[in-house]
């Protein structure tokens, strides 16, 4: 309930900022007021599990946008201005209002109806195609993997895995084939939505065999710390327990924390460890003496789903050890997050994303070009023309006569006779 | 119900939307009818967003994402354009704007 008296209170502060920025007379009141409504619109982001959107909206729409509309009222000095005929009417409203109102409410309406009519949850969304991958756990040197007539893995040593290949929906036929010869094969069923480890192991008879396991990398939970599967492909027990190194407890002799307890062979778990690091030991038989293989400070990220396959691997002829193949993948980012925005925008969407960049940069030119001011040119004073004085001499010697440049003098006025004495 | 339904948020755009499209019809100066502009590309993004919400696709998200730059270009933009012909005309007025006499 809390959610829908918070959306009701949100929506109703948002409608009203608008209705109010329609109506407002000042220019910067009404950008105020969309101020307002942008920031209603980010809150209900928020709602919507789209944080990372919440904050863009507000750093660009409410903080660059907006902020840049009110420079240029303030430039303008818009929110003084008046038409500039003054008609009888000096409304801030054009002549149809009336006509606009009953087509926005005619919209209103119609679209509505369609709204509550319509079933939006009618409609399912498609679930990704099928995933495999291949993990050699086994000791048989580099093994081929067929899935169908795909080559899968290509001479895929002990302790790799391959990635990801996407499958169609539908039967297809596993062979697994080791360097040293032989064949394995199994069938697998593809179903939409599913990732699968196709693992190869060495089986307790000492031949290889392979094994599906379905992982799940659908996002993590935001407070999980990750999702680890344990596989148990160790020959030499019927079964392996997984606990934590540090939990052993001397009164009982045993460990308190248990991981994972008595994996069969070939069976599997997936525990959501809440550590960074893991310090695990795996016992057989669960039997505390008998510790295979250890963990120490095995880094965990918060956004990872790890595989790992307890295995035996023959070091030399007679030496071997076992460890667990630890092959990471990693979980679908948490949905409106940034690293989901981030993961499509560098995948899937990224020549729209560099467009975008050409389109803003064009924008910006185009900002410039347009607001550039007209200049008139500035009228040079024409210098007068002189000829220098050598020149003229030059000149005058040549020609033979006085090269005059004075101006012609004016007429002297006669001086005034002297006036006569008056008799 | 719990949760809002996502049929509520796309009301709310519905209605912001309208309100948008009344402001570029009536109001006069080309400001405002820029700020309605993009009220109605806020509503827009809302019912993105909630779809993209419905269906815990992501790609929603990133149009919204996109919208968004757009919008701010093409802010920038018109935003110019508006300055330079205040500067010619020394009017915003729309209704005097409307000849393409230069």
């Amino acid at each position: 309930m809390t959610d829908l008296w918070l959306f009701i209170i949100v929506g109703a502060i948002a409608v009203a900022a608008a209705v109010m920025m329609l109506l407002s007379e000042n220019a910067v009141h009404s950008a105020l007021f969309l101020v307002v409504t942008m920031v209603c619109i980010a809150f209900l982001y928020l709602m919507l599990n789209s944080p990372f959107l919440a904050m863009i909206q507000i750093t660009v729409y409410a903080g660059a946008i907006m902020v840049l509309f009110i420079f240029v009222i303030m430039l303008l000095g818009a929110e003084r201005l008046r038409p500039s005929d003054p008609g009888p009417e000096r409304s801030r409203f054009r002549w149809f209002t009336p006509v606009a109102l009953t087509l926005a409410l005619a919209l209103l309406f119609s679209i509505g109806l369609v709204t509550i009519q319509g079933n939006i949850d009618s409609q399912e969304v498609p679930l990704p195609g099928p995933t495999a991958r291949v993990v050699n756990a086994a000791n048989a040197g580099p093994v081929d993997v067929y899935v169908g007539s795909l080559l899968a893995a290509d001479d895929l040593p002990f302790g790799d895995a391959t990635e990801f290949v996407p499958l169609t929906p539908g039967e297809f036929n596993i062979s697994v084939r080791p360097v040293g010869g032989g064949e394995v094969t199994t069938v697998l069923n593809a179903q939409p939505g599913t990732n699968t480890n196709l693992i190869v192991h060495d089986k307790a008879d000492g031949s290889v065999g392979i094994a599906l396991s379905d992982q799940n990398i659908a996002a993590v939970a935001a407070d999980g710390a990750g999702r680890v599967q344990i596989f148990n492909a160790f020959p030499d027990a019927e079964t392996v327990s997984v606990v934590d190194a540090r939990s052993f407890d001397r009164n009982t002799n045993t460990y308190l924390g248990i991981i994972a307890e008595s994996l069969p062979f070939g069976g599997s778990a997936t525990v959501e460890p809440a550590a960074d690091d893991l310090n695990w030991n795996f016992l057989a038989n669960g039997d505390v003496a008998n510790v295979v293989a250890s963990l120490t400070d095995q880094p965990l990220r918060a956004d990872s789903s790890d595989l790992f396959v307890v295995a035996r691997q023959d070091l030399t002829v007679a030496a071997t050890r076992t460890i667990p193949v630890i092959v990471p993948s990693q979980a679908d980012p948490q949905f409106g997050s940034p690293r989901s925005i981030g993961f499509a925008l560098f995948t899937d969407f990224l020549l729209p994303f560099q467009l975008l960049g050409l389109v803003l940069l064009a924008s910006m030119v185009g900002v410039i070009v347009l607001s550039q001011r007209v200049l008139k040119p500035v009228r040079k004073i024409q210098a007068r023309r002189k000829v220098s004085k050598p020149l003229a001499a030059v000149i005058s010697s040549q020609v033979g006569q006085e090269v005059v440049e004075d101006a012609p003098l004016l007429p002297v006025p006669e001086k005034p006779s002297e006036p006569e004495p008056v008799p | 119900m719990m949760a809002v339904q996502t049929e509520s948020y796309v009301m709310l755009s519905i209605v912001l939307f309208t309100l948008g499209a009344l402001g570029v019809l009536v109001r006069k100066n080309a400001i405002l009818v820029f700020m309605s502009v993009e009220l109605m590309l806020n509503a827009a993004n809302l019912s993105l967003v909630a779809f993209a919400n419905h269906w815990g696709q992501a790609s929603g998200q990133l149009f919204t994402f996109f919208v968004i730059t757009v919008a701010a270009a093409e802010v920038a933009v018109g935003l110019a354009l508006i300055v330079a012909i205040f500067r010619t005309k020394n009017s915003i007025d729309i209704d005097d704007l409307h000849e393409l006499k230069g």
